[in-house]
């Protein structure tokens, strides 16, 4: 299960799919302040990204995987405070 | 050519002309957003489209500014005013120009940046203040020809612009570059993951991701199955590698090449605010330098036209009455092209050792032209330009000497000597390349050509559509696809029909009966005769083009006319999707151009005028076409001033084109026909009809060329109809053969009024020429045999045969030996040395494999008319 739903956070793990798109939109309506922990994912659908990013929400746990960092503009601000 | 770089043309030639459309109608209806969509669509295209090519930065740039202004106009920043109008079509005919030069050269000129710089200057100071705020503006130093960045790469972050530095600096093809790629909504439907594409980008150095358009303003409402975002990408690798990676994608995507030393400039760090500032203070400097040297650039293109125009007059000047001694025109004309031929060579690299001897034989070959030419009060100018030019060691002073004589071409450069003559020499020779490989030989010997039969040096709409024919012969013709699958339907038939003979000749070997054998034959010959008239009338389809392709050209035309003359004036065009065969639509532009100018410049007056005139302020200009048997009859009308017949008769009386005879008897039908007569029109005329030395006499060879005829009529006061009939298609021509001294000659049939047969009592003598009394009409008649120069026929009692014909609005009798059948026949032009005897329209094969001469009756004539002695050239005869 590459996404992990919690009380006020949800996680995602390894490659997340189009196919969870739907069900984590779902969710995210119904918390809306929930945080997002992207510590662990690898690979995400751009319409992942696209909804992490429409939402504004707050990311925990930043991304290492490099093209998520830049998908979600983690290398820009990275660059920014160095 | 390579094939993008093709289909790129033609794509940016139809979005162009639907551009033009849209404009006007915009024009008219400001507040329709559907248009101004389409508008923007259309250059967004164009815009994408110019992106994947190399070196085209200078039009991509133009686009994506013009793009910008439209967008802000689709904002309501300000309102299309009739002046953005006009700047906007300056835009595409700009566009327009450097498509021809892509199609000519497969590259921009080397102007191309400067022009480009120009308008983008006008088009971003449109509206004050607002210049700086576009993706880009005029980020770069003024002068400095390196491609700018745009914003959002000064803003990377600047590990990636050292990083992308440092890979451009290491491989010497790889360069930075810059993809703006915006998926369609339904990527996540048609199984794309963008996000996974660009990650996969060689050479990805970084990128970001934006909203194609705001964020949904709830969260519930965002779909999370449509892609909303687009990616901006900075990668460092071949450009090739890149477009061959987002080849799926490639029309989403926008793609530029950068300068390295362009992302250098982020080096110190400036912040955002900084780089704005500085952007919006460099482009306020650029716009100051570019409005003034947008000055210059009209000013060095009016004394250029000023120069051209100079140039042109003396030449129409002299034409009407030629200095003694000289050759009928279309002698000038070959002269001319002698001329010319020198300049070239003149024009072409030499060592030094070489150039003295070049400019010896260059002077001899002008001394005895201009001998023969009579123009001896040349000869000492000639000499001068000659010794000076041999003192400095250089083909100057002679080149100056021969852009100064009348017709002689390259007056673009007239103003410019000091371009470099190498450069344009070696421009050159990639001219006859792209126009299909013919030699500049063949070029210039039916150059001449064209201007024999207008017998007139300024026939400028002759020559432009000799110029125009094999660029608009490369352009794809569109055919409907049933068209193309009933011709496929037909070479089935044809394969089976053709099978069919081997069956038969093993029969004949077989020796079987040979009526039995005959009769089978006509049958097989009956089928094949059938399927190639068949394929006749499928690919004559196939090459029918509407004849909105001209029409569209023309409200353009009118609104920009009627605004520089400050005329008010509706087009109204009707029955555009009449057909007719590519060649006649191709050849019927130009004509058809120079009598809307008319119409507008003359015809119609002034808003006063037509007020005190009792007409509505608005002038009518009407252009409808119609199919009507086997032409296509076009008229343009209008209700301006008309003509007045009795100021054109004295008129022609005063140049002596007509004699006092004619004066009394004219009709004021035919007296307006006198217009097309060569030499009437120059630039001093009667105030109702074209000033611009270009005359109706090529207006109408240009037609008849495509085999048409003009018709005029007009009511002073009321207005002018101008009727065009055309053939529906120039390749198939029914001609009667008819027999000249054993030899077999064509006649166009629609020249043919009828045929008779009359006794020697029935021609009559008066003066030099020969009458017929017909039906109550006297009808002068000339002698085949004589106008060809072949011996006289034998005095005989026998009846003569005379064809009746319809030359020029009057009828003409002509004698022959006998009459044939009439033919179908499929005319081919004159090529090669035949090219230069214009008394023949083309040449045809025979049923019986022999080749048929079509006579070009009214060249003919004209010949007699012009020599005096009704002899045409005696030597043809033999050499044909």
């Amino acid at each position: 299960m590459p996404i992990d739903y919690r009380k006020r956070s949800v996680v995602l793990n390894g490659t997340c799919t189009v196919e969870d798109a739907e069900a984590l939109h779902t969710w995210l309506i119904d918390n809306p302040k929930a945080t997002i922990n992207l510590k662990d994912c690898d690979n995400c659908h751009t319409a992942i990204v696209q909804m992490i990013l429409a939402g504004g929400f707050r990311v925990s746990s930043p991304p290492v995987a490099p093209v998520l960092r830049m998908a979600l503009g983690f290398s820009r601000e990275a660059d920014a405070t160095e | 050519m390579n094939p993008l770089l093709e289909s790129f043309i033609n794509e940016a030639r139809e979005i162009i002309e639907t551009a033009s459309e849209t404009i006007l109608a915009l024009e008219s209806h400001p507040d329709d957003s559907e248009r101004l969509d389409e508008l923007f669509r259309g250059m967004h295209t164009l815009k994408g489209a110019s992106g994947m090519l190399e070196n085209m930065q200078a039009l991509h740039r133009l686009v994506h500014v013009t793009e910008d202004g439209l967008d802000r106009l689709r904002d309501g920043e300000f309102t299309l005013s009739s002046d953005y109008t006009d700047l906007l079509f300056e835009v595409l005919d700009q566009l327009n120009v450097w498509l021809d030069q892509l199609e000519q050269d497969e590259t921009l000129s080397d102007d191309a940046p400067a022009a480009s710089k120009a308008l983008i200057a006008r088009l971003e100071s449109w509206t004050p203040g607002s210049g700086g705020d576009s993706e880009g503006g005029s980020a770069e130093a003024p002068g400095d020809d390196t491609p700018r960045i745009p914003d959002w790469v000064a803003a990377l972050p600047a590990q990636w612009r050292e990083e992308a530095i440092a890979a451009a600096t290491g491989a010497a093809d790889e360069k930075p570059v810059t993809v703006v790629y915006t998926p369609g909504e339904e990527a996540f439907y048609e199984g794309q993951d963008p996000l996974a594409l660009v990650a996969g980008l060689p050479g990805l150095i970084g990128f970001d991701i934006d909203p194609q358009s705001p964020w949904p303003e709830s969260f519930e409402m965002l779909d999370p199955y449509s892609c909303l975002v687009r990616f901006r990408v900075l990668a460092v690798a071949v450009p090739t590698a890149i477009t061959a990676y987002l080849e799926r994608v490639i029309e989403q995507c926008e793609w530029h090449e950068i300068d390295p030393a362009a992302l250098q400039g982020g080096d110190d760090s400036p912040s955002l605010e900084s780089l704005f500032d500085q952007a919006q203070a460099e482009a306020d400097g650029a716009t100051n330098d570019d409005e003034a040297s947008l000055e210059a650039l009209f000013d060095e293109i009016a004394a250029a036209g000023d120069h051209a125009e100079s140039a042109a007059a003396p030449a129409g000047a002299a034409d009407p009455t030629p200095p003694p001694g000289a050759a009928s025109g279309d002698h000038d004309a070959e002269i001319a092209a002698l001329f010319n031929e020198q300049l070239k060579i003149l024009q072409i690299p030499t060592g030094d050792e070489q150039r003295a001897g070049r400019l010896q034989t260059v002077t001899r070959v002008l001394h005895g032209m201009l001998t023969r030419q009579g123009r001896r009060d040349e000869l000492p100018k000639l000499e001068r330009a000659h010794a000076q030019a041999l003192k400095a060691d250089d083909e100057a002073p002679l080149v100056a000497f021969l852009r100064d004589l009348p017709g002689v071409e390259d007056m673009p450069d007239a103003s410019d000597e000091a371009t470099p003559a190498a450069s344009r020499a070696g421009k050159r020779p990639s001219r006859p390349e792209a126009s299909g490989g013919s030699e500049d030989k063949a070029g210039s010997t039916s150059d001449s050509s064209s201007s024999d039969s207008s017998k007139s040096d300024s026939s400028t709409p002759a020559r432009s559509t000799e110029e125009s024919a094999p660029a608009q012969d490369r352009r794809p013709l569109r055919v409907e696809q049933h068209r193309i699958d009933e011709l496929m339907t037909l070479a089935g038939e044809l394969i089976v029909a053709k099978n069919a003979l081997p069956f038969l000749a093993r029969r004949i070997e077989d020796g079987e009966r040979p009526d039995e054998l005959v009769r089978e034959l006509k049958v097989n010959q009956a089928n094949l005769d059938r399927i190639a008239s068949r394929i006749q009338n499928a690919v004559m389809s196939a090459r029918m083009v509407p004849l909105s392709t001209v029409f569209q050209r023309f409200p353009r035309l009118v609104r920009d006319l009627s605004r520089q003359l400050g005329k008010k004036i509706e087009l109204i065009t009707d029955g555009e999707e009449a057909e007719a065969d590519k060649n006649v639509i191709g050849g019927l532009a130009d004509p058809l151009t120079h009598l809307v100018r008319n119409s507008l410049d003359h015809a119609i007056e002034m808003p006063e005028e037509r007020t005190a005139a009792g007409k509505p302020e608005t002038g009518r200009i009407e252009l409808s076409a119609r199919t009507l048997d086997d032409r296509v009859v076009l008229e343009l009308r209008d209700d301006g001033r008309g003509i007045d017949p009795a100021a054109i008769k004295h008129k022609a009386w005063q140049k002596g084109l007509i004699d006092e005879q004619r004066l009394e008897a004219l009709s004021d039908e035919e007296a307006l026909h006198l217009i097309l007569l060569p030499g009437f029109s120059t630039a001093d005329q009667v105030s109702d009809l074209s000033g611009r030395g270009v005359g109706m006499d090529a207006v109408q060879d240009a037609i008849r060329r495509i085999g048409g005829r003009l018709e005029i009529r007009s009511t002073v006061g009321e207005g002018t109809t101008m009727r065009i009939l055309l053939p529906l298609s120039m390749a198939v021509a029914r001609v009667l053969l008819v027999e000249i001294d054993d030899q077999c000659y064509g006649i166009p049939m629609s020249m043919i009024r009828e045929t008779v047969r009359l006794p020697r009592s029935a021609f009559n003598r008066v003066k030099q020429s020969e009458l017929i009394a017909l039906r109550d009409e006297l009808i002068p008649v000339h002698r085949s045999r004589q106008l060809l120069g072949a011996t006289p026929a034998p005095q005989s009692d026998d009846e003569a045969a005379v064809l009746i014909l319809e030359v020029e609005n009057q009828s003409v009798g002509l004698v022959v030996d006998e009459f044939r059948q009439g033919v179908d026949i499929v005319q081919k032009p004159m090529e090669g040395i035949m090219a230069q005897y214009d008394i023949f329209s083309g040449s045809a094969l025979t049923g019986d494999g022999q080749v048929l001469l079509v006579l070009n009756v009214p060249t003919l004539l004209r010949h007699a008319a012009t020599s005096g002695t009704e002899t045409a050239r005696p030597a043809m005869i033999e050499e044909a």
